[in-house]
């Protein structure tokens, strides 16, 4: 097994490129334990901090490199004044002060857990992500991009590099249920104007417009109750954590509340 | 790799794809971290590493390559405890001791960003660590004292 330490991108892209089976390390939070107990076995490592990704960079939209950690968007004044939805997300990521050093935005889009912090988030800001590969980069739109649970687009030879994100300074409320201080979240909403975005209720973040005219609770908890009645049994989300009628159940309030937040900074 | 540990700098022959809290405690004989879950959750294996407060059960060696790593071993003596470990002892806030390293390194990366941390922050930052002795009442008590709050 060889273990690149890359020093840039391109080497990044080299070792992937060279490799019939890669692991890249990122944050490390979700692949390390996973590698330690022999859950995965990668013919090579290629880990990534060191090549340059932890840099947020200040545009028409947001850039986020691949290695930025959650405490770097807690600590960014780009972050809070341009994305203050994701400075609130960063606020609450489980795993004390230990996990935001260490965890990162783009690994929660990498693992694609229907259940984490980031999904919907990423889909209500319209989040691009930049995936990199020895042919070139290619943009895809988060929603694309979170294929499926545990379903990242990503090909053989491909790895995230970072996502851009359009400046989202005005209306926007977050808000995530979860049963205990170091749980994962079971249900969450991101909330911006003209939807709220629920993660957690199904495989992929589902979008539900909320009209500017029916941001009440409850216009907003019927809008997502009928939404989530027509999600198709194959897409229902369970885990450990609670079955597909709880988060059924919950959905519409916690969407209702991030609303609620999102008028409240209107 | 090189380290710098606690101030010392050493040479150690690990592999790369180890994880740095065996590098530390099988190649460098260190107590002051811990091999608990091995997963990110227990937090007894926390390191401050190049200033960030990390779980080092989640880094590879070779990313800690000429790093400057900080554990519980450097931060007081025996002597002159460090005001956070006063504090935990003065309020009882642990009985084994095994879930020390990541409460007292979270407690003082708090107070170093936040003086006067709320109550809901001090619990915020000490959730990455598990004790199964004492509880946590006593130990946000101790984070406040060591604030002077």
């Amino acid at each position: 097994m060889s273990t690149t330490f890359a020093r840039t991108v391109d080497e990044a892209v080299a070792a992937l490129a060279a490799s019939e089976k890669p692991l890249v390390v990122g944050g490390g939070t979700l692949c390390v334990p996973a590698l330690v107990r022999g859950e995965i076995v990668p013919a090579d490592i290629v880990d990534l901090g060191r090549a340059g990704l932890d840099t947020i960079v200040d545009g028409p939209s947001v850039e986020l490199g691949a290695l930025v950690s959650y405490q770097q968007l807690l600590t960014s004044p780009v972050v809070r004044r341009e994305l203050p939805l994701l400075h609130r997300l960063a606020s609450g990521i489980t795993g004390g002060i230990q996990i935001r050093h260490q965890g990162t935005l783009v690994g929660a889009l990498c693992a694609a857990r229907p259940q984490s912090d980031v999904p919907a988030a990423a889909v209500a800001l319209r989040a691009e992500v930049m995936v990199r590969s020895a042919a070139g980069t290619r943009r895809v739109p988060v929603e694309r991009f979170l294929a499926g649970p545990m379903t990242p687009d990503l090909a053989s030879g491909e790895l995230v590099v970072g996502v851009r994100i359009p400046r989202s300074p005005g209306t926007n409320g977050y808000v995530k249920h979860k049963f205990a201080e170091s749980s994962w979240p079971v249900v969450t909403a991101a909330a911006v104007p003209g939807r709220v975005v629920l993660g957690g209720v199904a495989g992929t973040p589902q979008v539900v417009p909320i009209p500017g005219a029916a941001t009440d609770g409850a216009s907003v908890r019927s809008a997502v109750a009928d939404h989530l009645a027509a999600l198709g049994a194959e897409h229902r989300w369970t885990d450990l954590r609670a079955p597909w009628e709880y988060r059924r159940r919950v959905a519409p309030e916690i969407a209702a509340r991030a609303v609620e937040q999102a008028e409240e900074i209107r | 790799m090189r380290l710098q540990v606690d101030g010392v700098t050493v040479q150690v022959d690990a592999d790369p794809e180890d994880t740095l809290v065996d590098v530390l405690r099988e190649d460098l004989g260190s107590t002051a971290v811990r091999a608990g879950c091995r997963n990110g959750d227990c937090g007894t294996c926390t390191a401050v590493v190049d200033g960030r407060c990390v779980k080092t059960c989640l880094v590879l060696a070779g990313r800690a390559d000429g790093a400057r790593v900080d554990t519980l071993a450097g931060l007081g003596t025996e002597a002159e405890p460090h005001p956070v470990q006063e504090a935990f002892m003065a309020e009882y806030a642990f009985q084994c001791g095994f879930c020390l390293p990541g409460m007292i390194l979270s407690a003082v990366t708090l107070l170093d960003a936040n003086p006067s941390p709320t109550d809901a922050e001090i619990r915020d930052a000490l959730s990455g660590n598990l004790c199964r002795c004492t509880g946590y009442v006593n130990a946000v008590r101790a984070v406040r004292r060591a604030a002077g709050l």
